[in-house]
This record gives structure tokens, C-alpha cells and sequence, in this order.
């Protein structure tokens, strides 16, 4: 297996990443539920890239995610993790309105960083928890549902 | 500027598409604006559609986007992969970045004015196309 390989250049390990993505998903509910608006959001975002990370590691069969694949753009997390058709499919269509919201607010991610809590409100942080975790057509449920 | 012949086919025919749903709505063009940032690197087209008729969070927000979106699905259909390719966010008017909005959604460009404007300098949209053309 290539992560068996010594001379293959690879991050994260698989188990590691399938552990921090829940981490940062409690982390952003923690800091909701503390009004910590700006950090809510950002872990949020997190959440999703690792989750999109795992999802590659699980799709190409390996144990750890390849350097390469240590990017930070959903988009082509999206392309890498072979969900992007599946994403255009009817069926699909709610999750892609909030797939595309959720892609808008990464956007501000550098911006989080620096913003006090005041420059986010409770419904900026609902907005992006309903994006990520509506059963029906949040980002992070859908994911779980491909194969 | 000198967009890739085929991406500039997709632009006018996105244009087209939105403006022609507008028109089939009674929008005057004061009601809406339709803005875009292609990330060539990763083949992604995003939409921002700023209207007046947007109501964030009510019942009438996703009929809306299924409306637009079906509208889309119909028209970018001749193109392959076009439809697959493109993502639409809508957005209240008062959020159109030059309307003083405090909270103006960067790096989108309007199409007519930016991406299908002859005139506009490849530089001056720096920023709304991610990756190399």
C-alpha cells in the first residue's frame, strides 16, 4: 500500500483526521453556544475541510493523505474527494444551494481570524450550522451518504 | 480581455440564461445583478445573483434557487458538463457591492460590465477568476 511506502510523501494520518473533524465540529458548537460568533464559524469550516480530507483518504484507498492534497480550497477538495458529480445530481440539489453558501463564507475564513465576535451575530453562526448539519440537505450528512 | 474562447461561451450563455428568467419575470434591470467568479484551476463557476425578490431564510428562498437552478439545468443543457459546473448563490440587492452594503461579497464580477466587457483590462478582474487561464 503506498502509505506503506517509506519514500511516499504523506500527511495526516486517516484515523487522526477521522477523529479532528468531529473534534472541530464540537469544538464550533462549544463556541456557539459561548457566543464566540467569528471562532464558531471558522471551526465549522474546518470541520468540513477535514471532512472532505478523510472522504480522499477513503476514496483512494490509503491511510494517510498524500502532501499534495493538503489544500485548504474547497472546491478542489470537492473535485479530489469525487463528489462533485455527485453533487450536481437532482437529488443533490438543496445540498449544492448549501454547498455553495458554505463555499461563499470559506472565503472570509482569513478574515475570521482577526474579527472580534460583534463582526458575526447568532444567525450568521445558525446559517452555517443548518449548511453543515441539516438531515436532509446539510453538507456534512450528504458526505456520509456516499459511496 | 481575452477570456478562453470556450469559457466565454459559457459566461454568455450563463448571461443569457439569467437574464432571459429575469425578463420572464417582469424584473426591471435596477431589480438584479448577476455577478461570477470562475475558478479555472478546479472548472467552477459561481453565480451571484443579487435581486430584489430575495427573502433569506423564508419558505420562498429555496423555491427561488429550484426555479433559477431548473432554469439553468434547461439552458446550459447544449454545453456538456456546463450545468455541473455551475453554482448559484443569491443574494438580497442591497447586498450588491456597490450599493454600501457593509458586508459586500468580494472578488465577484459583473458579467456584463467585467467578464464580457472588451474593454475591461484582464487585470482589473484579478481576483474573480482564481487560477491560470
Amino acid at each position: 500500500m503506498a502509505n506503506e511506502r517509506s519514500f511516499a510523501s504523506l500527511g495526516a494520518k486517516l484515523s487522526e483526521l477521522d477523529l479532528a473533524w468531529h473534534d472541530r465540529l464540537k469544538d464550533a458548537e462549544t463556541l456557539r453556544s459561548a457566543g464566540r460568533h467569528s471562532s464558531a464559524i471558522a471551526m465549522g469550516l474546518y470541520a468540513l475541510e477535514i471532512r472532505l480530507k478523510v472522504r480522499i483518504c477513503h476514496v483512494l484507498g490509503l491511510k494517510s493523505l498524500p502532501k499534495p492534497f493538503e489544500i485548504h480550497d474547497l472546491e478542489g477538495l470537492l473535485v479530489v474527494s469525487g463528489l462533485s458529480k455527485p453533487l450536481s445530481a437532482r437529488s443533490a440539489k438543496h445540498v449544492r444551494a448549501n454547498w455553495t453558501k458554505i463555499k461563499n463564507t470559506s472565503k472570509q475564513l482569513n478574515e475570521l481570524r482577526y474579527q472580534s465576535d460583534q463582526a458575526k451575530n447568532h444567525q450568521d453562526v445558525d446559517n452555517l450550522f443548518d449548511q453543515l448539519n441539516d438531515p436532509h440537505a446539510g453538507v456534512l450528512p450528504w458526505i456520509s451518504t456516499q459511496n | 480581455m481575452d477570456l478562453d474562447p470556450e469559457l466565454k461561451k459559457a459566461v454568455t450563455v450563463i448571461r443569457d440564461s439569467l437574464h432571459h428568467y429575469a425578463q420572464s419575470k417582469d424584473w426591471k434591470v435596477e431589480d438584479y445583478r448577476v455577478t461570477m467568479e470562475i475558478n479555472t484551476d478546479w472548472g467552477a463557476i459561481t453565480i451571484v445573483l443579487f435581486c430584489r425578490s430575495f427573502q433569506e431564510n423564508s419558505p420562498l428562498e429555496m423555491e427561488l434557487y429550484d426555479e433559477i437552478m431548473d432554469h439553468l439545468e434547461r439552458d446550459l443543457e447544449p454545453i456538456a458538463g456546463l450545468y455541473e459546473s455551475t453554482y448559484l448563490l443569491i443574494r438580497p440587492l442591497d447586498e450588491y457591492p456597490n450599493s454600501g452594503s457593509k458586508n459586500p461579497i468580494e472578488n465577484y464580477v459583473e458579467v456584463d460590465d467585467g467578464f464580457l466587457n472588451p474593454n475591461v483590462k484582464h487585470e482589473k478582474l484579478r481576483g474573480s477568476i482564481v487560477g491560470r487561464l
